[in-house]
């Protein structure tokens, strides 16, 4: 295993509740709405930054310069979202137990999943424009065709391998290992059982990392309390973030060593306060729904390689 | 494994606690296997930790990791946590619920019945916060239990096993104790809020004080500040609502007795409890200044019109940006040299540099009230800062600049800190000549006052009467031959800015806030009192121009000996001749003259005695 290192990850910047938006008209200050509790988040190929709030169920759009540009309004529980090439975006719908479909305006022309998902806590979308439902009250991940036809379930409940206990995010990302051969794969954060696990795109299980450990004390490296949003960066290193430990765990994605940590609890520019999801942006950040601060906590990805001296 | 582990658990917590209650250490629906919960979820079973829950934020996050939209108890996340006495006094979750209890209770009122208890409330409430009282006794509502109301007493369900000093905590109907009667205590303190009201105006329309000392002296009728009508500096024309409130003011934490002023650009949050913080901390001109600045309120979508009132915040931060570093230090012909012997700024110290450069200590609320300013009055009573201020403009500079008692005792309103001065033993500034202080050097705070400038003439604090020189009032205007004079009133700001001399074509400002522009066209030359005699001196009177003052540095800080500095007040750019563009050629005195300060400070401009020498004090620069 690695040698491991605290890394003290640094703020660069902070986005606060917007109390209003750019799109529509307020005639009335107390309907503008606030950022009050960010959920989940996506990023587009343009570089917009797409955050579900599921109090004030809405779904903000942030620039590239994290101004909020739009705000799409009127979605109950919005959890889970993605975006996929032609700018739709897809809404897990906590509400309506499915997932909805925007365009790129916010207007709703699809649903998808109805009567199949409990729960769309986190999606993502592969390649081929599969949608992959993170179903955590389900107990497992629904795959639908880019048609949304619901084609595979994946895992089901339980604590053996490849079963999953409240699959809370999901991520599909390559995995960059020695010999290049840049399989993807859909990494699971497997809530319940405390743990990573990891399948192929066809649904078979290839491995597991980590273990339940309990919240406050002890070795917690390379373990987790509540394994909550997982992101790949473009070192291809695994961050975990674990809203128990307001942590997130950098880790080798198929050895699942620990190599890294960075975040503290705390009210103060660059702590977490209930973190719930973690994306990559360019140029070495993530972006963090801090959702008990209510605001997106922007951090600089500690340089690992550095810190250990390679 | 798990099960392994669960075992272990168990044991250990019973070991750990002591208790030996099957009660305490059961794991009941919904904290148990139906929910995937085990011991260790919460609870650490080494034998040399404690098995106790941790407190406080930890314990909220703990719960909130299941309980958030996202979690395995999402159908119950609309929750946060109770901060109480600026979070001095815990009161957690686990102080009002008992994760370990059944979802019914029999502690209901009238006795001898059960009730649903969904949300496993707790009946021991004294067992984490000591002074409440117990048990909490649970009314029968139509839906599972209430939190206070229905009939007969007494009423003290959860809320009130603490809030038992509230005037109204009871709801009991009678006076004092009718508020919000009838209603749940939750209807209007969300849980999801942190138990914070949720109407601002609501609460702060009236004032209210329960004794507990938070906030100092209770809570403000806040709506009552704002002056009615359309003429708010803020609200322009629009009844302040809670959504004006939320442009400044974060609530996140209110309830805990703090006031968070959020940052109008990044966000961040400036909390204070009361109005005497602001002599302390946080620096508040940092949250107005990133407002009144050239891009508004970044934050919001519509960052140059923050209340949607069309008023755009003015830009007065531009006008700090610039400051000038030369020892204040100045002379005169007939006194020698004097001075604080300190840098000076070209603005009022607001900024936290300037203080630290200073030790002074002032503040954008120190001069305008946020809820009080009108846009007929900005300005707000120094010493009443929820009083607008009644006097004239240049009467409210001198509540700071009259000198007060002297160095050490400068009178300054509340929480102003006048700027620090080296004293001797006397009292007396260091850096006039022959004064060297030595071991007897205090540094005390003082400001000097604007009529004189002359520390070793004593009492240097005498207060100037302004009424008596041209540039106020009862000028020569009045006198047999001067009738012909301006009839023009000046006060303090026709020629100092007091947000700084800051410009772009002058980066660096000028000592003594000058302003780079004077605005003279109200002021009219009217005739030829000189007749005989080179002209009036004020032939450019009633226009307006830029104003640049020249500051040629000194060789030495001092006390040197030479004036270590010259500012160029009546050059072709200075600030005289703005209105006295010929006042060179218009006597014999002025011939022989190069700057207008050697003669005439602030106490003899076209006063009863108008230059050094006469009844007045020495020249100011």
């Amino acid at each position: 295993m690695n040698p491991h290192v605290d890394l003290p990850a640094k703020a660069i910047d902070r986005f606060p509740a917007p109390r209003e938006v750019q799109q529509g008209t307020f005639p009335d200050l107390s309907v503008r709405s606030v950022l009050q509790h960010p959920t989940r988040a996506a990023l587009d190929g343009q570089g917009r930054l797409f955050v579900t709030d599921a109090k004030v169920g809405s779904v903000f759009v942030l620039d590239r310069d994290r101004r909020v540009v739009s705000e799409h309004k009127g979605l109950g529980r919005p959890l889970g979202i993605a975006v996929d090439s032609q700018g739709n975006i897809y809404v897990g719908s906590a509400e309506h137990r499915r997932v909805d479909v925007l365009d790129s305006k916010g207007r709703l022309f699809r649903v998808i999943g109805e009567g199949a998902i409990q729960m769309p806590n986190d999606l993502a979308l592969d390649g081929d424009g599969n949608l992959y439902v993170a179903d955590s009250l389900g107990h497992t991940v629904r795959v639908f065709d880019p048609s949304g036809n619901l084609t595979m379930n994946i895992g089901t409940r339980g604590d053996a391998p490849g079963e999953l206990r409240f699959p809370a995010a999901i991520i599909v990302a390559a995995r960059q290992d020695p010999k290049g051969s840049g399989a993807v794969e859909l990494y699971v954060a497997d809530q319940g059982n405390g743990r990573v696990q990891v399948f192929d795109l066809a649904g078979r299980f290839l491995r597991t990392f980590g273990e339940p450990v309990e919240a406050f004390v002890g070795e917690w490296r390379g373990s987790f309390v509540r394994p909550q949003s997982l992101a790949m960066d473009s070192q291809g290193r695994l961050h975990v973030l674990d809203v128990g430990l307001t942590k997130v765990q950098i880790m080798d994605p198929v050895s699942g060593d620990f190599v890294a940590d960075y975040g503290t609890l705390g009210r103060s520019v660059g702590q977490l306060y209930l973190p719930l999801h973690i994306v990559m942006l360019p140029e070495g950040q993530v972006a963090l729904t801090d959702s008990g601060n209510r605001r997106l906590e922007i951090l600089r990805i500690p340089d690992t390689q550095a810190a250990l001296g390679r | 494994m798990k099960n392994q582990r669960f075992v272990i658990a168990a044991v250990t917590v019973a070991l750990v606690l002591g208790q030996g209650s099957d009660e305490a250490l059961a794991l009941q629906p919904p904290h148990d296997a139906s929910n995937t919960i085990t011991c260790s979820n919460c609870h650490f079973p080494h034998p040399s930790s404690s098995a106790l829950i941790s407190r406080d934020a930890t314990q909220d996050v703990m719960c909130r990791s299941c309980h958030n939209p996202t979690g395995q108890a999402s159908t119950m996340s609309d929750i946060a946590m109770h901060v109480v006495n600026t979070g001095t006094t815990i009161v957690d979750c686990g102080s009002c619920h008992d994760p370990h209890g059944p979802q019914t209770t029999t502690n209901v009122h009238p006795p001898g019945s059960t009730a649903p208890n969904r949300f496993l409330v707790r009946g021991n409430t004294a067992k984490y916060v000591p002074a409440a009282l117990e048990p909490a006794i649970y009314q029968v509502d139509t839906v599972d239990f209430a939190f206070g109301t229905g009939v007969g007493a007494p009423y003290n369900a959860i809320c009130q096993t603490c809030h038992t000093s509230t005037v109204h905590h009871t709801n009991t109907g009678a006076p004092d104790n009718d508020h919000m009667a009838g209603l749940d205590c939750t209807s209007c303190h969300r849980h999801a809020d942190g138990f914070l009201p949720q109407s601002c105006v609501g609460c702060h329309a009236s004032p209210q004080d329960n004794g507990d000392g938070i906030p100092p002296g209770g809570r403000r009728a806040v709506v009552g500040e704002f002056p009615g009508g359309t003429v708010h500096a803020h609200l322009q024309g629009n009844p302040v609502s809670d959504a004006d409130c939320q442009v400044c003011h974060d609530v996140t934490t209110h309830q805990n007795g703090s006031v968070e002023l959020i940052d109008p650009d990044s966000g961040a949050l400036y909390t204070f409890v009361n109005w005497t913080d602001l002599g302390s901390s946080p620096d508040v001109s940092d949250f107005c200044a990133n407002c009144h600045d050239a891009n508004g309120a970044q934050r919001l979508a519509t960052p140059m019109d923050p209340f949607g009132g069309g008023n755009a915040p003015a830009d007065m931060k531009s006008r700090f940006q610039g400051t000038v570093s030369l020892w204040e230090w100045y002379g005169d012909s007939c006194f020698g040299n004097e001075g604080t012997g300190r840098f000076v700024n070209s603005h009022h110290d607001i900024s936290d540099a300037d203080q630290a450069n200073s030790g002074a200590k002032l503040e954008c609320l120190n001069c305008h009230g946020a809820h009080t300013s009108a846009d007929t009055q900005k300005l707000t009573d120094p010493d009443s800062p929820l009083t607008p201020w009644a006097g004239t403009v240049s009467n409210h500079c001198l509540a700071c600049h009259d000198g007060g008692a002297g160095p050490g005792a400068p009178g300054m309103p509340t929480d102003v800190i006048a700027p620090m001065i080296d004293v001797d033993a006397n009292g007396m500034p260091c850096n006039i000549p022959g004064n060297t202080c030595g071991v007897s050097q205090t540094n005390v705070s003082g400001l000097r006052p604007l009529n004189s400038c002359s520390y070793q003439n004593a009492p240097w604090w005498v207060q100037y009467n302004f009424a008596g020189m041209a540039h106020f009032g009862d000028s020569k205007r009045g006198w047999p031959g001067y009738s012909g004079a301006p009839g023009a009133v000046m006060e303090c700001t026709t020629c100092h800015d007091p947000h700084g001399s800051y410009s772009a074509g002058n980066p660096a400002g000028n000592p003594y806030i000058i302003r780079d522009f004077v605005d003279g066209s109200s002021l009219v030359d009217d005739g030829d009192r000189f007749s005989g005699w080179n002209g009036p001196p004020w032939n450019t009177m009633g226009q307006s121009r830029a104003v640049v003052l020249t500051v040629t540095p000194g060789a030495s800080p001092p006390p040197g000996g030479a004036d270590p500095y010259t500012i160029n007040w009546g050059g072709a750019t200075g600030l005289c001749e703005a209105c006295h563009v010929n006042w060179q050629a218009s006597d014999f005195w002025h011939s022989t003259c190069g700057a207008c300060q050697t003669c005439h400070g602030h106490g003899q401009v076209w006063g009863n005695a108008d230059w050094v020498g006469q009844d007045d004090d020495t020249p100011c620069p």
